[in-house]
């Protein structure tokens, strides 16, 4: 199996903070996109019986509708985070893994196995939607770029490049992390301020309970001046 | 005992499955129509016709053998789709069929005479006496070995038929008598078995329970996975059940079966085929499985030692078994 070019971090850091419009906009384009690029795979969804899917990256802010079958055209939605209306099943798992999926290069039953991903609902929806996915070779990477026209190499480079800086970045900003960690742990000071600050956490919640015992007996004392019964 | 080189066969459950087969070094693959002629009947898998007869070219035009799976039961009165299903795969140019019932065996050996005949583990034939009647009555020429046979009955069933032995490499175990389990008829309702899948997916459900996934079949709740367990098919035998108290499998473990690392033995007991099962399963795993073998393989006719690749991830439950092969369960 060909290996992805796909920058996957890239790819769920944009759809972290994409506004939902520009989200539905964009997945909108990559359908039109794939509809052209994989004209027999929309044929084998029509020929399926009419399912919504929801799916549900664990990893995101969002939630998609997929809906196909009935003869009619396939199409994804972003789900409004108010919308409460179940699909017929849902799919939960990892962007990544996802993404994986719909391409073919991950197989579902594997992930079912260590529960990498989890369905719920109607499983036929999701054994119909995973086996006609997997007939087709799709190469989302591909297809994403190839939005770009004659400039399809050029864009394949620079998302490259961009996942690969995005990818360093956020392995410097690790290792600061693991470097400012590893220097609180040598600094012979940090001992006496983490018991300070564990002393101090004790006696805050010392005096809370204290003073919540004095708003009872408050209680208690205004509540048998007013009850001339418990006097 | 002829030596020769073991023939690597693939499962396709569609015709991308195939080419990745093919690609990652299958020698033959198998298949099945789209319809309740084969025992993977599910909802999107398995081939048209016209799907059929484009792979069986691309095969052939890669040096590789297209097998096609007919082998269920058909019901009283309702052999049309067995008849088509035969005619179908003769036409498309297929290179054997893989049949069961005695009366599809039957048809395929006076319609389609040289259309060459491999006895299903479906039929359950697992001893000399009952697999000599096949090839005398039917003209099979290989039988694929039920999941029940110890390296060394293999060995035993090869010697006494003389036929081409085609036994289980890898995949999913069932310990029932292969093509005689009507355990999910009672959870279902209906016979599923013999209309192609133990488990249909339109009665199987999943719900999550707290941390806990509990996989259903009809009503009946068949496992209850915690995080980090490996979960099984949800099939009646890949339950866990509750007996004195205790849950626990008590048929069969969520486990694959995996031959990797004696398949130099397979060899010597004369086994001709080594099948891989799953056409259930994604082009993914077909590329992963296929390779390994293939690299194992190689390495066997060439007398390299090296190691094998590991399987687990791909492997129900996340882990392996010899299964029968080694019976080190007695
Ligand atoms: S219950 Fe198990 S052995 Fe029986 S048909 Fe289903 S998978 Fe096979």
């Amino acid at each position: 199996m060909k290996p992805s070019n796909m920058p996957t971090p890239l790819v769920r850091g944009a759809m972290t903070v994409a506004p939902p419009f520009v989200l539905a906009r964009a997945i909108d384009a990559l359908l039109r996109k794939m509809e052209r690029a994989h004209p027999r795979l929309f044929k084998n969804l029509a020929r399926l019986k009419p399912y919504v899917i929801h799916v549900e990256p664990s990893d995101l802010p969002h939630r998609f509708a997929l809906k196909f079958g009935g003869d009619e055209k396939a199409y994804v939605r972003l789900l409004d985070p108010r919308d409460e209306t179940p699909g017929d099943a849902c799919i939960k798992g990892d962007i990544d893994v996802l993404l994986n999926l719909l391409q073919g290069r991950i197989d579902g039953d594997a992930l079912f196995f260590t529960r990498g991903l989890v369905i719920a609902g109607d499983t036929a929806a999701v054994v119909a939607l995973r086996n006609t996915l997997d007939r087709e070779e799709i190469d989302l990477f591909a297809d994403v770029t190839s939005m770009f026209g004659p400039l399809q190499k050029p864009a394949e480079r620079a998302l490259t490049v961009l996942g690969r800086a995005r990818e360093a970045a956020r392995h410097r900003a690790a290792e600061f992390i693991d470097s400012l960690r590893e220097e609180r742990a040598s600094d012979p000071a940090a001992p006496a301020w983490a018991n300070e600050r564990d002393a101090l956490k004790a006696e805050i919640k010392t005096l809370q309970t204290r003073l919540a015992k004095l708003e009872v007996r408050e209680k208690l004392a205004k509540g048998a001046s007013q009850d001339p019964a418990h006097s | 005992m002829t030596q020769h080189s073991l023939e690597l066969l693939s499962p396709a459950g569609n015709p991308a499955a195939l080419k990745a087969a093919i690609e990652a070094g299958a020698d033959a693959v198998y298949c099945g129509f789209a319809d309740r002629t084969n025992a993977r009947n599910y909802p999107g898998l398995n081939f048209d016709v016209d799907e059929m007869i484009e792979s069986v070219a691309y095969a052939h035009s890669k040096g590789a053998k297209v097998l096609v799976a007919i082998n269920t039961f058909p019901p009283a009165g309702e052999m049309k789709s067995w008849k088509d299903a035969i005619d179908n795969a003769a036409m498309a140019g297929a290179d054997a069929v893989i049949l069961a019932d005695i009366g599809v065996l039957d048809y395929a050996a006076n319609k389609h005479p040289n259309l060459r005949r491999h006895l299903s583990v479906q039929a359950s034939a697992a001893n000399p006496l009952s697999i000599n009647y096949y090839r005398d009555q039917f003209g099979v020429k290989r039988v694929v070995l039920p999941r029940i046979l110890s390296v060394d009955e293999v060995a035993h069933v090869a010697k006494e038929t003389g036929m081409e032995i085609e036994v289980f490499g890898y995949g999913s175990v069932g310990p029932m008598s292969e093509g005689r389990c009507f355990l999910s008829s009672y959870m279902t309702g209906l016979s599923p078995t013999s209309e192609g899948a133990c488990a249909p997916a339109s009665h199987v459900t999943y719900k999550e329970d707290g941390d806990f996934v509990l996989s259903c079949l009809g009503d009946v709740v068949l496992n209850r996975v915690a995080k980090g367990e490996g979960a099984a098919y949800p099939t009646p035998c890949k339950a866990r059940y509750v007996a004195c108290g205790k849950a626990g499998y008590i048929f069969e473990d969520p486990i694959a079966l995996n031959a990797l690392d004696i398949l130099s033995e397979l060899k010597k007991a004369g086994v001709t085929a080594l099948k891989i099962e799953g056409r259930q399963r994604s082009k993914a795993y077909v590329a992963e499985v296929v390779s390994a073998f293939r690299k194992a393989l190689d390495a066997v006719e060439t007398g390299e030692t090296r190691s094998t690749d590991d399987l687990s991830e791909l492997s129900e439950g996340g882990r392996q078994t010899f299964g029968a092969y080694k019976k080190g369960w007695r």
